[in-house]
């Protein structure tokens, strides 16, 4: 057991920087990300006989860590209380096409918004803004490149309904960052 | 007539054709139909290039915040959590 332990604590010191990273580049809440992490070494401690050492010790945590931020999210869905779905009303005419305050302006540069950290930081709070349900679906797509269906599986949605989310918050996101960036 | 009507998309399905692209390939006619519209729709063709930025966006981990970070504290936490 005290071999594990050390084990454990090289990997602490070594992955401890990346992990945290990641979870709050997924999370964006501080102390949620540092929780994640502490479960992560605790979980990885208490199946450490699993690791078979085909792949290496940090992809293995890092997979401890991204099941751990998808409960998290899959949790935070379930919760969520349900968006009414109004957006379309709202940003569209009765001919489905978009109404002039809401169709979209050019942004100019996109590669250059890319690389932009102000960008960066208001993506977030944009995508913090939106209901519960919508940002946790959008950030559960962004987690492991999951598909349609799994997803939907996860969070027990038929397709269309899981396809009118996404479309509805990302309309949303879209028009958020629209709003406090290009106007 | 009823040809374009059939191949015409509104702007509604044109975006969320646009979102459903994120998580699958289209379709031959799917992609027709997205082609034509953006062709003809300003508001789209701006919608699908800033959905593509929103999507790299949230795929790649936020790395301007990186270096910032000390996480020595929280490394302690946990060795002593551990032992």
């Amino acid at each position: 057991m005290d071999d594990v332990k050390n084990d454990i604590s090289v990997l602490v010191l070594a992955h401890t920087k990346d992990l945290f990273c990641y979870a709050l580049a997924k999370l964006n809440q501080k102390e949620l990300a540092e929780d994640l992490v502490q479960d992560t070494f605790v979980a990885a401690c208490q199946s450490h006989h699993l690791y078979t050492g085909k792949s290496s010790a940090k992809t293995w945590l890092f997979s401890i860590l991204k099941n751990k931020i998808a409960d998290f999210y899959r949790n935070s869905f379930k919760k969520g209380k349900e968006v009414s779905f109004l957006i379309i009303e709202e940003y569209f005419d009765s001919d489905h096409q978009w109404k002039a305050a809401y169709r979209p302006l050019d942004w100019g540069n996109e590669n250059e918004l890319l690389d932009n950290p102000d960008f960066q930081k208001m993506l977030e709070t944009c995508l913090e803004n939106l209901p519960q349900k919508w940002s946790a679906a959008i950030r559960l797509k962004y987690l492991e490149e999951a598909n349609a269906d799994k997803i939907c599986k996860e969070l027990d949605l038929s397709k269309t309904n899981f396809w009118q989310i996404i479309h509805r918050a990302r309309l949303q996101l879209r028009n958020c960052l629209e709003l406090k960036w290009a106007k | 007539m009823s040809v374009m009507n059939a191949l015409m998309l509104s702007c509604v399905k044109a975006t969320e054709l646009i979102e459903i692209k994120n998580f699958r390939p289209l379709n031959i006619k799917e992609r027709v139909q997205l082609k034509m519209h953006t062709s003809l729709c300003s508001g789209c063709r701006h919608y699908a290039k800033q959905s593509l930025l929103i999507s790299k966006l949230l795929q790649q981990n936020f790395s301007a915040i990186k270096n910032d970070i000390n996480t020595n504290e929280l490394e302690r936490t946990i060795l002593s959590k551990l032992s």
